[in-house]
């Protein structure tokens, strides 16, 4: 970022090592600005391996990132629903972008977006086909389980009875978006609620979601969902540069 | 009169065929579940009753339970498994008062009278965390068979400590410590640590009652049986048979006593 405005970003899957990840993400990100590393004043890192990357100037908590760069997004956003690789998380944010509170489950993998790529394993479909595989379902199966294991023998089950894929995928969002239900209304859901992570790019979970939860959930339309947290660290950096 | 009959377990992970003669065991079979059951229950009948010489037609009661009972389509009596796995290890093990199995996916304590009748049982059907599921997810990440992982775990030096409680989180904390360079004995370890530890809060739920019987496919994991003695204080005995067919041996118990009334 310069200023208020972002100069380029980069989102990869994750490599063994969390030093690895972020310097080549880094790389990418630099040699599409036409920057090097020199160029940074500040870097802030955030997320499960925040604390191991050397080329950070600080850390902070991927919970007030994705609230503030939100926030940032669009600034009418009260309620943060940041679903990611391993956890999920509701955020309440203030009129600022600053966190008033959070609930999250990093405990159980249902919930989160290992469960989807489980699934779309199963299903034999790639992870970004399966919100529209379910879109066109016109009767979504029941789920009865909640354990990631457990609904993927079920899933395993309902694919040797022959039924229906897309009824299939249709009923594994419903059950996300169930999952998801139970942290999110631990905290009090304020409007506008907006859906981050990579999970966000799952239409049919998102929809299921405000069913759910009987509100509106906006949609980022120029910036990748995905990246929310990294801009939110990006804002802190810019932050803590001015202040010198 | 020979009193010749059958007990099938058709589990979410194996198929257990249990062929009774007299009182004894006559034959047995354990096989994976297929993918399409039905057919291949009945295939798998026919090749366990080869091995004993009895034909169907000898069979005079048959009893079935577990999650797949409703792919079975010989005649046959649909029987609960807590009152299975209680009258199995009861008629291997007289003495047992506390029953604990942990299948594919399921796992239970259940504890039993003097006569062998369930008094009162904790589940876990919600979560994978100590199932057999999971020691197959680590062993294929490991590359390892299901079987090497209780002797390698005994031989570890320094057991790693696994933090996550969710079967799939577990899986890439597995691999996060493979990266990590962490031996291989260490790592399955602390697997089966967690696995023990995991069945031994379902058991102290219940109250731990002498003798404990251990059934099931994980039941064949000896460091996992190890630490779940560890941690509930008591002997775990394994029954003298293959610990998979214990459900077995109960729903022909049950579908025999069925015969009586």
């Amino acid at each position: 970022m310069e200023d208020n405005s972002i100069l380029s970003s980069s989102l990869i899957r994750v490599r063994p090592r969390p030093e690895q990840s972020a310097k080549e993400a880094m790389d990418i990100a630099l040699s599409k600005s036409d920057l090097s590393l020199e160029d940074i004043n500040h870097c802030v890192s955030t997320g499960y391996g925040r604390e191991m990357i050397p080329f950070a100037t600080s850390s902070i908590s991927e919970i007030s990132c994705h609230g503030r760069g939100a926030h940032w997004v669009v600034p009418s956003i009260r309620t943060v629903i940041d679903i990611g690789g391993q956890d999920c998380k509701a955020i309440r944010v203030d009129e600022r972008g600053n966190m008033l509170n959070f609930a999250m489950n990093d405990k159980c993998s249902a919930g989160t977006g290992r469960f989807l790529e489980i699934m779309a394993k199963t299903l034999g479909v790639d992870l970004d086909k399966l919100g529209p595989l379910a879109l066109s379902s016109k009767a979504p199966v029941a789920i009865t389980n909640v354990c990631s294991v457990f609904i993927q023998f079920e899933v395993m089950c309902m694919t040797s009875e022959g039924k229906n894929r897309s009824d299939i995928a249709a009923g594994i969002a419903r059950a996300m978006a169930d999952r998801l239900n139970t942290i999110v209304k631990k905290v009090s859901v304020k409007e506008d609620v907006a859906v981050t992570g990579g999970v966000a790019k799952n239409v049919a979970v998102v929809n299921n979601l405000k069913e759910i939860l009987g509100v509106e959930i906006l949609e980022f339309k120029k910036i990748d969902p995905q990246i929310i947290g990294a801009l939110g660290a990006a804002l802190f950096a810019n932050e803590r540069s001015q202040r010198g | 009169m020979k009193m010749i009959g059958m007990g099938c377990d058709i589990g979410t992970s194996a198929t257990k065929i249990v062929i009774m003669k007299d009182g004894t065991v006559a034959g047995y079979g354990v096989t994976l579940t297929k993918d399409k059951p039905d057919q291949a229950i009945e295939k798998f009948i026919n090749k366990v009753l080869s091995n004993t010489g009895i034909s169907l037609s000898d069979i005079k009661y048959c009893g079935s339970t577990g999650w797949g009972t409703k792919f079975l389509s010989l005649d046959h009596s649909e029987e609960s498994l807590i009152k299975c796995l209680s009258k199995g290890a009861h008629w291997t093990v007289p003495t047992a008062r506390t029953v604990i199995d942990a299948g594919g996916l399921s796992s239970t304590a259940i504890s039993v009278n003097e006569k062998g009748k369930p008094m009162e049982y904790r589940l876990n059907d919600k979560c994978a965390s100590g199932s057999g599921r999971f020691l197959e997810m680590v062993a294929e990440a490991l590359e390892l068979k299901i079987e090497e992982i209780g002797p390698l775990s005994l031989s570890a030096k320094e057991r790693v400590h696994m933090t996550s409680q969710c079967a799939v989180f577990g899986e890439s904390e597995v691999i996060a410590h493979v990266n990590a360079g962490r031996e291989v004995a260490d790592i399955v370890a602390g697997v089966t640590y967690s696995v023990g530890l995991g069945l031994s809060t379902l058991v102290k739920r219940l109250g731990v009652q002498r003798d404990c019987v251990m059934t099931g496919g994980v039941a064949k994991n000896v460091a996992v049986v190890k630490a779940l003695e560890e941690s509930i204080g008591v002997e775990v005995k394994i029954t003298y048979f293959d610990s998979q067919i214990v459900g077995a041996i109960g729903a022909a118990l049950c579908a025999q006593a069925r015969l009586k009334v």
